[in-house]
């Protein structure tokens, strides 16, 4: 029997979108304490509505349209607000692609800190300076002072995507959901970042789930790798796994995609990822799809569990 | 190939609350006509700076800036806006660079507008033909910001940025928020846009195996300062200084 104890999150045939409007299609994982996901796929295949269903409690504007999420054994897709007032930020935080959407721009660094941290905990002044303090030289943000007596938007990116990402870690929250949190970064930085991210799941076995385009911060990060594309989760398993020996074709085309250091131009994908308004029933990639038959048009999106933890949705695996 | 742009000695200092702080500090570089400049460098270590600094964004502290021989810091306002135009930029977060509340369309029409009066349907027709151009469907137009993806978004903002006929156009870390499909494709379309309409592109990332591929010669910055610069093959293949060596080690 499997055990549940250390499970943190499980996501069970979540459906989601905007309005009426699918989006996210029957998706399904669950992660153990600790543990790590990535979510690779292109621009529109529903990561960030994904990643906006699971937090709930961020009263980000998706609705849930058939399935469960349950963080520590309770299911948010039911939660009241002010439990969700009470996981957010405490339990759960959130990082997103731009660091305008984790701060805000009217407002002092110093003081966002102090009212997030002050909101779920009764710290003094100074060990609220001395944990800031800690979190950004670990990060690689030296002037402290100067920062949190700035303004977002007199930073550059990298330091506020930085800034961004130590607010959303300066609870230790049980789990971080990220949507892109190193794109705004430099390699070297955004290797610090992760070596960081890693840091924090190692001292409190913080469990992430993180979206990114970046193979590379997968490959370095993540224990378990998710591709996405139309909405679903057309592969799943361990990273290591998914990258080197990838068995659905939406996944071999986008490793195809990542630039090397010193190679030709990369080749993107023809075609694009289909509008959800447009979807029909069958594969999703069949249009663009090297090894698409016809009957791949009325797939049922069947998923086929290739390993124990290896799980593809395409025809050919069925 | 002549050079279109140059740039010497230029300075960015910020003040704040007494301290004076050097974004950019003493910055020499040529861009020439047709080529791909790469920018590469750690966060805040002043590239995008930069790139407002060329824009106009921002007024330099010190320094000159060369647009086809004309010093654009001593234009005066009407001119320089006017050179302005030649020279477009496009951002990461393209989302956050359109009006929330405007429409796609309308926002690169009242940046066609700029060039002179148009009529309704002439500004249909370009705007159509602008978005088709960075392989956007012309209904695009009567979309939000927000109800399209990244990817789309950046495309977006390309057709708004070609829309005023640029000769030289910035990209500030313009594909890294995008998957590598799109990232690929978006290259491919700003390659395919340098070639038709003779542009000549800097292109500020933090990306360097896109730079390795896309660039032909590279600018490598540290704290304001320039501390590499050169063919961008022979960098990446035999790094001279400290910090592209660290660079080139942290590529995962
Ligand atoms: N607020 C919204 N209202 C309506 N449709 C939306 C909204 N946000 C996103 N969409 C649509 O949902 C689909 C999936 O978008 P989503 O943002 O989840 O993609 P993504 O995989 O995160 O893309 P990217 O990599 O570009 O961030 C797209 O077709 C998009 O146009
Ligand atoms: S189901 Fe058919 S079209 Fe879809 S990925 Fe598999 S082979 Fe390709
Ligand atoms: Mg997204």
């Amino acid at each position: 029997m499997e055990n549940y104890r250390d499970e943190i999150l499980r996501v069970e045939n979540i459906v989601a979108g905007y309005g009426n409007m699918p989006i996210v299609r029957d998706i399904s994982f669950n992660l153990k304490k600790g543990e790590i996901l990535g979510i690779v796929g292109e621009s529109g295949c529903g990561k960030s509505t994904l990643i906006k269903a699971v937090s709930r409690i961020n009263g980000l504007n998706t609705d849930i349209l058939g399935g469960k999420i349950f963080f520590e054994g309770q299911d948010l897709t039911k939660i009241s607000n002010e439990d969700k007032r009470r996981l957010l930020g405490n339990d759960i935080s959130m990082i997103f692609q731009n660091p305008e959407a984790s701060l805000n721009h009217s407002r002092k660094i110093g003081i966002q800190f102090t009212e997030t941290i002050r909101s779920h905990r009764d710290m003094s002044k100074e060990e609220i300076r001395c944990r800031i303090g800690e979190i950004f030289e670990s990060i690689g943000l030296t002037d402290v002072d100067r920062i949190l007596n700035s303004y977002p938007f007199e930073l550059s990116g990298g330091m506020a995507q930085r800034v961004a990402i130590a607010l959303a870690m300066v609870l230790k929250p049980k789990l971080i959901l990220a949507d892109e949190p190193t794109s705004a970064l430099d390699t070297t930085i955004q290797k610090q970042v992760i070596d960081e991210l890693l840091a924090l799941r190692e001292k409190f076995n913080t469990t992430m789930v993180v979206i990114t385009h970046n193979i590379g911060v997968v490959s370095k990060l993540a224990n378990y790798t998710g591709v996405m594309y139309g909405g679903r989760l057309v592969e799943y398993g361990e990273t290591e796994k998914v990258l080197k020996e990838p068995i659905h074709p939406y996944t071999k085309a986008l490793l195809g995609a990542v630039p090397k250091l010193g190679g030709e131009l990369p080749v993107g994908l023809a075609g694009r990822p289909p509008k959800f308004h447009e979807l029909k029933d069958g594969c999703a990639f069949c249009k663009r799809c090297a090894y698409a038959k016809e009957e791949c048009e009325c797939f049922d999106n069947k998923v086929t569990q290739v390993e124990s933890n290896h799980r593809v949705i395409c025809l050919r695996e069925a | 190939m002549g050079n279109i742009l140059e740039i010497k000695n230029l300075s960015m200092e910020f003040k704040k609350t007494g301290n004076i702080f050097k974004a950019v500090d003493g910055v020499d570089f040529e861009l020439r006509k047709g080529e791909v400049l790469g920018i590469i460098g750690e966060s805040g270590s002043g590239k995008s700076t930069i790139a407002k600094l060329i824009t106009g964004l921002l007024k330099a502290t010190e320094g000159q800036l060369f647009y086809r021989g004309q010093e654009l810091l001593k234009l005066k306002g009407g001119e320089r806006k006017v050179l302005n135009q030649h020279i477009q930029m496009v951002f990461q977060n393209a989302v956050g660079s359109f009006n929330p509340r405007m429409k796609i369309g309308k926002s690169i029409e009242e940046i066609i507008q700029l060039l002179g009066e148009c009529s309704k349907d002439c500004l249909n027709k370009k705007v159509e033909d602008l978005l088709v151009d960075v392989g956007l469907k012309g209904e695009y137009a009567d979309k939000y910001p927000h109800e399209i993806s990244g990817g789309e978004c950046q495309r977006a903002a390309i057709a708004r940025a070609m829309a005023v006929n640029p000769q030289i156009l910035i990209c500030d870390e313009a594909t890294s928020a995008l998957d590598v499909s799109a990232q690929a494709r978006i290259v491919d379309l700003l390659v395919h846009l340098k070639e038709e309409h003779g542009l000549s592109m800097l292109f500020i990332t933090h990306d360097l195996p896109l730079v390795s591929s896309l660039t032909d010669r590279l600018i490598i910055m540290s704290k304001g300062k320039i501390v590499e610069s050169g063919n961008t093959k022979e960098i990446i293949e035999n790094p001279k200084s400290e910090y592209t060596k660290k660079l080139l080690e942290a590529v995962l």
